[in-house]
């Protein structure tokens, strides 16, 4: 071991001593930091996988668009379905329509599915809360459950559909009727604006609502695990007719995910800096050593020890600081992401709040997830920040003149 | 005093000032010495007239604004910084009157420091400081930190310390002025005993009379020159 990092070692853990004040403030500084960097960055990471999930899981993987009503689905279907790596397939029809219940109404989005191949692609029945999907035929609807629940709506009552087409027809002095439909059950996806706003029906139904024929909006794919959906759109691509695109749900979902990251990164450089004000938390401590340390630093001269040692000696200092502050920091970090659950309920008892946390937030635990390159960068910046909090003091070591070092008072 | 052959430290017109307000106020004006090998040589003088400055001056810690230091025959003047501090790591050992012992680290570690300064620290180092520590009366001490010792005890660590690199040539600025005269009197001894046996060189600054006149030379430095002693 050379000796400025033995020295550093000895300087931050001396023999037979306790570990100095400093070396404790440096290090739980650092620590604190990197914790909270953690767990902040799991629980956005989380959140950010769980809404990705959702996505996907509601639009799939890949969706085959073409701006406009297509009326060749099933051949889009065959097509896909040949594409290796494509698991499921199914034809959906959008829109919005103006909902009336009573006197209320609603201006819903309005999704028709494919019941006989929905479930290959979107698990709908695992977000169905009441009823169910077996009930769901060309007379019914399935409402989500927010909206179900602001028109004072359930399973069984009967809603009024108006779509664009009937304004259409009235523009044509023709008798406005709306459709009438039962709910068949509410589902509920954990997303306010989907939970809010959509109403789904049979595929059938939604080609007879705004009148499609037997054409389709588009037709969202499934892909098996592991696969690269822009690999797969691209390859679809290549054998679409021209006017028609496969886009990956990260292309139809490219602001909202721009969005998702941005935040990610301005809450790690806010964040980022309370590692910054503990590395200088850092520099101050070490440089409280140095003065306090002058004539030993002239000592090291006079026995041989070159200024580039010295500088080195403070330098190992900080870097110490920054890796066993960044370990600590790590498993305070995880240990925190484990138990948060525990301390989310506990403060929710504590100040009454769990029901505001279901209603607003539509949790009862929180998500985690810490990408590996979150991770990296975590703890790389956490070290790199002490090493450079290391810097000036090591600087004002290596400057100093040893025969002066060694007269100081 | 005269050059021999067997000249290990020498320094000749050696000018040294410092500065002071608008001017610089002179140190030293063309002082010179010479170190026999093996020899011990005592450096009197009132306070304030440069001895500790000399003594920097010889080990390479300070520059001088004139005048020539050779170590072993060789000027160290266009020796660069590392290097003179390389070379002086196992060229001299140096004592002080205020210990300057390291607080986080014990006894033995202390002494081990100057060998790990050069990179070597081997059984054999260790084997040598605890026998360094030994012959200065330590042995049961080694692994008490400075803290725990005496003051003539953290200077007998000095001691050791100074000579694990097997120096040529060991300066000790008044090894003896932060201690009781009883005291004083054993560090001194171990001193010179120590040096001897180790066959380094021995320039001591001291105050006091009766310690100077154990070395082989004594010398009294005004600030023209310095004065061989009968």
């Amino acid at each position: 071991m050379s000796w400025p990092l033995y020295l550093a070692l000895k300087q931050l853990f001396p023999t037979g001593r306790r570990v100095p004040f400093f070396t404790f403030i440096s290090l739980a500084g650092v620590a604190l930091g990197v914790m909270v960097l953690i767990v902040t960055l799991s629980v956005m990471g989380g959140f950010g996988q769980q809404i990705r999930r959702m996505i996907v899981d509601t639009v799939g993987d890949v969706q085959i668009t073409a701006g406009q009503p297509m009326s060749d689905a099933a051949q889009l279907m065959a097509e896909a379905r040949r594409t290796p790596g494509v698991v499921g397939a199914t034809p959906h029809a959008e829109g919005v329509v103006m909902l009336l219940s009573g006197n209320k109404p609603a201006f819903p989005a309005i999704q028709g599915v494919d019941l006989t191949h929905v479930e290959e692609v979107v698990p709908l029945n695992s977000y169905i809360r009441l009823g169910s999907v077996e009930d769901l035929d060309d007379d019914s609807v399935i409402l989500s459950r927010t909206l179900a629940q602001s028109l004072g709506v359930g399973v069984g009552s009967r809603i009024e559909l108006y779509t664009p087409l009937m304004l259409e027809k009235m523009r044509h002095d023709e008798v406005l009727l709306p459709r009438e439909f039962r709910v068949a059950g509410l589902f509920e996806i954990g997303h306010t604006q989907l939970d809010s706003s959509l109403v789904i029906c049979t595929l059938r139904t939604m080609q007879d609502l705004y009148g499609l024929g037997s054409a389709v909006h588009g037709v969202s794919l499934r892909l098996a695990p592991g696969v690269d959906p822009d690999a797969i759109a691209d390859r679809l691509n290549q054998r679409l007719p021209q006017g028609v695109r496969a886009l990956t749900w990260m292309d139809t979902n490219r602001d909202f995910l721009f969005i998702l990251q941005l935040e990610k990164n301005m809450l790690f450089f806010l964040l980022l800096f309370i590692v910054v004000v503990a590395g200088f938390s850092v520099a101050s401590s070490l440089l409280i050593s140095v003065v306090r340390k002058t004539r030993e630093i002239g000592l090291l001269a006079a026995l041989g020890g070159d200024a580039r040692g010295v500088a080195a000696c403070y330098c190992y200092q900080g870097l110490f600081i920054g890796i066993v502050g960044t370990a600590l920091g790590t498993l305070a970090g995880f240990t925190a992401v484990y138990f948060r659950n525990d301390v989310v309920q506990a403060f929710s008892r504590l100040t009454q709040s769990r029901a505001a946390l279901e209603r607003f937030y539509m949790f009862t635990e929180i998500p985690a997830h810490l990408a590996a390159t979150d991770l990296l960068l975590i703890v790389v910046s956490s070290i790199v920040i002490a090493l450079f909090a290391a810097v000036l003091p090591a600087w004002r070591a290596a400057r100093l003149k040893p025969s002066e070092a060694l007269r100081s008072e | 005093m005269s050059e021999a052959n067997d000249t290990i430290l020498s320094a000749t017109g050696l000018h040294m000032s410092y500065p002071s307000g608008d001017g610089r106020i002179a140190v030293l004006e063309g002082v010179g010495c010479t170190v026999r090998a093996g020899t011990s040589l005592s450096i009197r003088g009132e306070s304030g007239c440069g001895k500790t400055t000399l003594l920097n001056l010889l080990a390479g810690l300070e520059f001088p604004d004139a005048g020539e230091i050779r170590w072993a025959g060789e000027p160290i003047g266009p020796l660069g910084r590392g290097e003179l501090a390389r070379r002086r790591a196992t060229f001299l050992g140096m004592v002080f009157q205020s210990f300057y012992l390291i607080p986080e680290l014990t006894a033995l570690d202390n002494v081990l420091m100057a060998a790990r300064i050069v990179g070597k620290v081997g059984p054999a180092e260790r084997k040598r400081a605890a026998e360094l520590l030994a012959r200065v009366g330590l042995a049961e001490r080694a692994h008490h930190v400075p803290a725990h010792l005496s003051g003539g005890e953290r200077q007998r660590v000095a001691v050791a310390r100074a000579l694990m690199n097997r120096p040529r040539v060991v300066l000790a600025d008044e090894p003896t002025g932060n201690l009781d005269e009883a005291t004083g009197e054993g560090v001194m001894t171990v001193l010179l005993e120590v040096c001897a046996e180790q066959q380094a060189s021995l320039v001591v600054v001291t105050h006091n009379a009766l310690h100077a006149g154990r070395t082989n030379e004594r010398a009294f430095l005004s600030r023209q020159h310095l004065r061989l002693q009968d």
